[in-house]
C-alpha cells in the first residue's frame, strides 16, 4: 500500500480538503481516510500537513468548526464550509479542472 | 489574548489527541494488540509536537502571542544576568547618543540650509588676491590663506554699490557689517544687544517675512530717514517681552533714538548657525551715529573695505556668469588700479545656501574626527555586546535543542534572540535620548568662534529619528549574527557530551554560571 501512494502536487492540499468538507461537517481523521479512500488509496495525506492547513483554512474564514458528537463516541471537532469558503471552493475547482485539461491536452499532444 | 490562547491550545490537544485514539481503533480493527495499536498509530502520526507547532503558527495573532512570549521570555533572560544587561544597556546608549549628538550638530554646522525661501540662489561674496589690497586703508572683515591665495570677504560701500547696479535685474546683491555690541534701552530698561547694520534691501534680498511690523527699505537706509530698527524674533521675545505693539515703539541704540518697524519672522536667526544679531539697523544709520573721521562716514570713503555682501541670484543667471560680471566692475569701485596687475583682487563667489562659512570651515575637520571617533565608539560597543550574546547563545545550546527537539523552528528560535536583542536595543535607545541631549549640548559649546554665539541646535523630531535610525543599525550590527549563530542546531557531538537528561533546574545553573 505505501508504494502506491502519490505525494500531493503542492497546492492541492487545499482544494481535497475544501471537496472533502464540502460534503458535510467532518473531523480531521475522517477527513484523512476520505481522501484515501476515495482516491482508491493514492493519496495519503499526512497528518504533519492535515492540521497546518485546516487551521490556515479556518484563519482564512473558508473553514469554520464546532466540537459535536460524532458518530462513534465523544465530542470530535467537525470542520464544515463557510459561505465564503464554498465560494472558494467553486473558483478553485473551475481553475483545477483548467489546469487539468491544459496539461492533459499538452502530454497528449 | 491569553484567555483564548489557552482554550485555542487545549482544543489542539484534545484534537490530536481525538485523531490519535481513532487511527489507534483502527489499527486495533485491523487485529493488532491494543499497545501495538498505540504505538503504530504514534508513529504513523509522527511529531506531534511539530504539528501543534506548525498549527500554532497558523493561528491569527499567532505572531503577536509569540511575540508576546519573546518579549516575557526576553526581560527574564535579561534580569538573570542584571549587571551584563545594565552595562550593555549603559555602553549603547552612550554610543547612540553621543552618534545623535554629533550628527545633529555636524547637520547644523555643515549640512543645513538657512531656513530662507530658495537658499539654493543665495551667493556668499569674496575676492581673492594676494595680501591686504593696496586700494585700502582700513578694513574690517575676515580674511584667509587659501592654496596660495588670499580670500577676504571686505568691500567699501562704494564698491557695494557698483556691484548692485552692474547686477539689477539679474541678481540682488546686499550689504552688512560684522555684528557689534550696542546698549540700547526699551521703555527705561536698559541692556545689551547685539547689533548688525544692514543695507535696506538685505531683508528683500533674502526674502525674510516680518512676523508683525514691516522690514528695513533703501528709503531707510539715507541719513536723511528717520531712525528704523528690525529686530529679531529671539529678540522681541527675549527683550521686548513680547509685547504686541512693539511696531511703532522707541528703543534706543547707542543714545539715539530708533522706531522698531518690524519683527522678524521666527525661523531667521542669522545669516549662519550661532549668529547673535538681534536688531538690524539700517547701514547709514549705524555709521552716521558715530565713526565719522573728518566728516566722512565708512560709507563715503572708498578707502575703507569694511562691508560684507551677500547676493541672491535671479532666474538663470548662474554663479559663474555672476563672478565673470562682478568681476569686470570690481575695478571700477577702487580709488586707484594696482601698480602691479598681478596683485589685482577678483572677484570669487560661494555658495551661500549654508549661510556664511567661517564655522563651517572652521570646525568641518574637528566634526569629522570627533563624528569619526564617537562611530568607532558605537562600533566598539557593537562589537562587545555582539561577544556578550555569543557567549550567551553558547552557553544556552541545551535550551535551544530542547526547543528544537519540542518542535521548534529555527526561524522561530532566531526571532527569540533577536527579540533579546532588540529589547537590548531598546532601552539603549532610550537611555540615549538623554545622553543625545546632554552630549549635543557640550558639542554645540566646543562649536563657536569669537564670531558667534551658541549655535542653536534643536532637539526634536530629527534628533528622535536619527536615534532611531542609530539603534537599528546598532541592532543590526550585535543582533543578527549571534542570534544566527545561537540559532543553529547543535552538533549530535555537542548532544552526546551533555548526556543524562535535560532538567530545567541544571540546565538555569548551568546557564547563568556561563552568562556572567
Amino acid at each position: 500500500m505505501a508504494d502506491k501512494k502519490t505525494d500531493l502536487i503542492q497546492g492541492t492540499l487545499d482544494l481535497l480538503i475544501l471537496k472533502t468538507v464540502a460534503q458535510g461537517p467532518i473531523h480531521g481523521y475522517a477527513i484523512v481516510q476520505k481522501i484515501l479512500v476515495t482516491s482508491q488509496e493514492v493519496l495519503q495525506v499526512g497528518q504533519g500537513s492535515l492540521y497546518p492547513a485546516l487551521h490556515r483554512l479556518q484563519r482564512k474564514g473558508l473553514l469554520k468548526s464546532e466540537w459535536k458528537e460524532s458518530g462513534n463516541g465523544p465530542m470530535a471537532k467537525l470542520y464544515s464550509l463557510t459561505a465564503a469558503g464554498q465560494k472558494y471552493f467553486q473558483n478553485e475547482m473551475k481553475q483545477w479542472h483548467r489546469y487539468a485539461n491544459a496539461v492533459a491536452h499538452v502530454l497528449e499532444s | 489574548m491569553n484567555f483564548s490562547w489557552k482554550r485555542a491550545e487545549s482544543e489542539l490537544d484534545r484534537e490530536i489527541a481525538d485523531h490519535l485514539r481513532q487511527l489507534t481503533a483502527e489499527y486495533e480493527r485491523q487485529g493488532y494488540a491494543p499497545e501495538e495499536a498505540k504505538r503504530l498509530a504514534k508513529r504513523e502520526f509522527g511529531g506531534g509536537e511539530q504539528i501543534k507547532e506548525r498549527c500554532r503558527d497558523e493561528r491569527r495573532f499567532a505572531w503577536a502571542n509569540g511575540l508576546r512570549q519573546d518579549i516575557v521570555f526576553g526581560c527574564r533572560m535579561m534580569r538573570r544576568t542584571p549587571v551584563v544587561t545594565a552595562a550593555a544597556v549603559l555602553s549603547l546608549a552612550l554610543a547612540i547618543g553621543a552618534s545623535t549628538a554629533i550628527v545633529s550638530i555636524m547637520d547644523v554646522v555643515m549640512w543645513h540650509d538657512l531656513p530662507l525661501p530658495d537658499p539654493q540662489q543665495i551667493v556668499n561674496v569674496n575676492w581673492r588676491g594676494h595680501g591686504f589690497p593696496e586700494m585700502a586703508d582700513s578694513a574690517s572683515g575676515s580674511a584667509d590663506r587659501d592654496q596660495g591665495w588670499y580670500v577676504a570677504d571686505f568691500f567699501s560701500y562704494n564698491g557695494f554699490q557698483v556691484f548692485q547696479q552692474r547686477l539689477a535685474g539679474k541678481a540682488s546683491v546686499a550689504a552688512f557689517a560684522h555684528e557689534q555690541d550696542a546698549s540700547v534701552s526699551f521703555s527705561g530698561e536698559a541692556g545689551i544687544a547685539h547689533e548688525r547694520l544692514v543695507s535696506g534691501n538685505f531683508f528683500s534680498t533674502l526674502k525674510i517675512k516680518p512676523e508683525m511690523g514691516r522690514l528695513l527699505s533703501n528709503m531707510d537706509d539715507r541719513y536723511a530717514a528717520a531712525p528704523a530698527v528690525c529686530v529679531s524674533h529671539a529678540y522681541w521675545v527675549k527683550a521686548l517681552h513680547s509685547a504686541p505693539q512693539a511696531t511703532g515703539k522707541t528703543l534706543t541704540i547707542n543714545n539715539r533714538e530708533y522706531t522698531i518697524a518690524g519683527v522678524l519672522e521666527r525661523s531667521f536667526s542669522g545669516l549662519f548657525p550661532g549668529d547673535l544679531s538681534e536688531i538690524y539697523v539700517p547701514l547709514h544709520q549705524g555709521f552716521s551715529a558715530g565713526d565719522s573721521i573728518k566728516g566722512k562716514t565708512p560709507l563715503d570713503d572708498e578707502r575703507n573695505w569694511g562691508l560684507q555682501l551677500i547676493a541672491r541670484r535671479e532666474g538663470d543667471f548662474s554663479e559663474r556668469q555672476m563672478q565673470a560680471t562682478m568681476d569686470t566692475v570690481f575695478p571700477s569701485s577702487w580709488s586707484r588700479q594696482p601698480k602691479d596687475a598681478a596683485n589685482t583682487p577678483h572677484v570669487l563667489l560661494n555658495e551661500g545656501r549654508r549661510g556664511l562659512g567661517f564655522l563651517r570651515e572652521n570646525f568641518r575637520n574637528p566634526l569629522l574626527v570627533l563624528g569619526g571617533l564617537v562611530g568607532l565608539l558605537l562600533l566598539i560597543a557593537c562589537t562587545n555586546i555582539a561577544n556578550l550574546l555569543l557567549s550567551r547563545g553558547a552557553a544556552r545550546q541545551r535550551e535551544v535543542a530542547t526547543r528544537i527537539s519540542l518542535g521548534c523552528g529555527r526561524a522561530r528560535l532566531m526571532r527569540q534572540f533577536l527579540t533579546e536583542s532588540a529589547l537590548l536595543a531598546l532601552f539603549g535607545g532610550i537611555g540615549s535620548i538623554a545622553v543625545a541631549y546632554v552630549t549635543q549640548g557640550l558639542f554645540a559649546q566646543f562649536v563657536t568662534s569669537h564670531r558667534s554665539g551658541r549655535i542653536a541646535v534643536g532637539f526634536g523630531a530629527e534628533a528622535l529619528a536619527i536615534i532611531l535610525a542609530t539603534t537599528l543599525l546598532a541592532l543590526a550590527i550585535f543582533g543578527i549574527f549571534p542570534a544566527w549563530r545561537a540559532s543553529a542546531v547543535p552538533s549530535a557531538e555537542t548532544l552526546k557530551n551533555w548526556g543524562g537528561s535535560v532538567g530545567y533546574r541544571s540546565r538555569r545553573r548551568w546557564n547563568s554560571g556561563r552568562a556572567c
